[in-house]
């Protein structure tokens, strides 16, 4: 070891922790713990996500960034702890929980993150109904989260009930638990932008301790088409031409009234699937012979809005 | 002869301490044993004054070698000899120069068979950075940390708060003691000679 240190292979400290014996000195590693394909790889499940592409982009900002550290270790240059809470801010529907899942899966596969599992929360499961109820509803969540994701939408709701709200408890007790639970989970909170960034602003010890922002744009009608055939194509089911041509229309009629925020984006696109898939059920009951065609096409008229919430 | 080994970052005083506590022992002329860290020795002779002039200065690394004394603890009728050895500053990470490597490598090559090892620290430099607004880490780095660790595990250890004639150095001491409180902190200043009385104390029975 001291060889080591004298060839210049290993920092000083390193020498010295193993000449005191420390049972939790652990070999040098001289490979980074992710090589650049391994990372490549974890960074190709962005590519199954439609659109996003800001969203991606920071997302591969992050691993760029861990992967330096990881070399710059290597050469025992300084490498700051990596403070991985986030914020997300974005309509409904536009893909934050997907990315918020599929970011526990890529941190748990770079060794990050112990469990690489989603534990998503809203207002309702953090905040109770008397003193102290709160802290421990918050507590038990966290202790579900660690190593993996805790994710809370519409974080904001937090903060919306004034000064005497068990809900203020709730952030206090989150931010403990970070500090308690350092590197053991990440913290994503998530919810309309204007309502995020009001959120941090009357928090103050909060933007510091949630340094990752991304912002999750709208998607256009391009993108909510692609998402319409890959989910019916989860199923094993396509659109004909006709089917698209009218559900294009409405999604286009739909962008010019709706209020952005009003607009549930990709979930509205999933829910009319999830209803034609039903509706095309129903049209073919009395078809005694089905071709595989039919059997997996969904036609214009299986298309109805009536019942979805935009 | 056994040996205490005095560690320490680079200026922290290791050579001014060695130089004072020779003398305090009643060493008039200075007959160094000098290691070099090639594995040459040599042996050289000088007056205090002298080797304060030319081996103790502000510059950090001046002493890139083991320079020991030999120092007498009078034992009944008997005396005991124990050496006192100065050794290059460590510095934490891989240092760029290889010559320096080399020496500090000596200085841990030394370190695993010493009897004492007198770990000197600059308490005015940790009193002010605890001033300052930077973190603990700044204050008490993970190399010190490291130093302390293995002291504590070889046994024999002791910390020695050097520069306690300077503003400021006080803090820097208590900050020691609480954090190491289960072990021996000693308050000194290598330049006047205050606290060796206790540091004698204490090295002598390794002798
Ligand atoms: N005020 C004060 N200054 C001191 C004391 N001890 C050392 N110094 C000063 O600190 C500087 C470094 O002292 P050295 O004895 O050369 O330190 P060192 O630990 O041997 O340093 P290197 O051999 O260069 O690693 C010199 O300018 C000394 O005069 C002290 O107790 N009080
Ligand atoms: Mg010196």
């Amino acid at each position: 070891m001291i060889d080591q240190y004298r060839h210049g292979q290993i920092a000083l400290q390193e020498a010295l922790k193993h000449l005191s014996g420390d049972p939790g000195a652990e070999p040098v590693p001289s490979e980074p713990r992710w090589t650049k394909e391994r990372l490549a790889s974890i960074l190709s499940e962005l590519d199954t996500l439609v659109g996003l592409e800001p969203v991606k982009a920071v997302v591969r900002e992050i691993f760029a960034y861990l992967y330096m550290q990881e070399r710059r270790r290597q050469h025992h240059l300084q490498c700051e702890p990596v403070v991985l809470h986030m914020v997300f801010k974005g309509n409904p529907g536009t893909g934050k929980t997907t990315v918020a899942r599929m970011l526990a899966r890529m941190f748990h596969a770079c060794g990050l993150l112990e469990g690489g599992h989603l534990v998503e929360v809203e207002r309702a499961d953090l905040v109770g109904e008397y003193i102290g109820h709160t802290a421990q509803k918050t507590r038990e969540v966290v202790k579900k989260a660690l190593g993996g994701v805790l994710f809370i939408d519409e974080a904001y709701s937090l903060a919306r009930g004034g000064e005497k709200d068990f809900g203020r408890e709730a952030i206090d007790c989150l931010v403990k638990s970070m500090e308690d639970h350092r590197n053991e989970f990440i913290a994503i909170i998530a919810g309309y932008e204007a309502e995020m960034d009001w959120f941090l602003a009357t928090n103050p010890g909060l933007p510091s301790r949630f340094p990752i922002h991304i912002t999750f744009p709208d998607y256009d009608v391009s993108a909510l088409l692609e998402i319409a055939r890959r989910t019916a194509a989860q199923r094993q089911y396509r659109l004909s031409p006709e089917a698209e041509v009218k559900l294009r229309n409405h999604l286009e009629g739909v962008r010019r009234v709706a209020p952005a925020a009003e607009f549930s984006n990709a979930r509205f696109v999933r829910n009319v699937i999830e209803k034609a898939i039903r509706r095309q059920a129903l049209r073919l009951f009395d078809v005694p012979r089905l071709s595989r065609d039919q059997a997996m096409t969904l036609q214009p008229e299986d298309f109805r809005w009536e019942g979805i919430m935009p | 002869m056994k040996r205490s080994l005095v560690i320490g970052k680079t200026n922290v005083g290791k050579t001014l301490f060695c130089i004072h506590f020779a003398r305090y022992m009643g060493v008039r002329e200075l007959r160094w044993l000098v290691e070099e860290a090639d594995g040459r020795t040599d042996c050289r002779v000088m007056s205090v004054a002298e080797a304060e002039a030319s081996l103790s200065d502000v510059h950090p690394h001046r002493t890139r070698c083991l320079q020991s004394v030999a120092v007498e603890f009078p034992a009944g009728k008997t005396v005991r000899q124990l050496l006192l050895t100065d050794t290059t500053g460590l510095t934490e990470g891989i240092h760029p120069e290889p010559a320096l490597r080399e020496a500090m490598a000596q200085t841990l090559q030394a370190m695993t068979d010493a009897s004492v090892i007198l770990h000197m620290v600059d308490a005015w430099a940790i009193g002010h950075a605890l001033g300052g607004a930077a973190g603990p880490g700044r204050v008490w780095d993970a190399l010190e940390a490291q130093l302390a660790d293995f002291g504590v595990r070889h046994g024999g250890y002791v910390l020695l708060a050097n520069k306690m004639d300077l503003p400021g150095a006080m803090d820097g001491y208590r900050f020691l003691c609480k954090r190491y409180s289960r072990q021996r902190v000693l308050p000194v200043s290598a330049l006047h000679g205050t606290g060796f009385r206790e540091v004698k104390q204490v090295v002598w029975r390794f002798a």
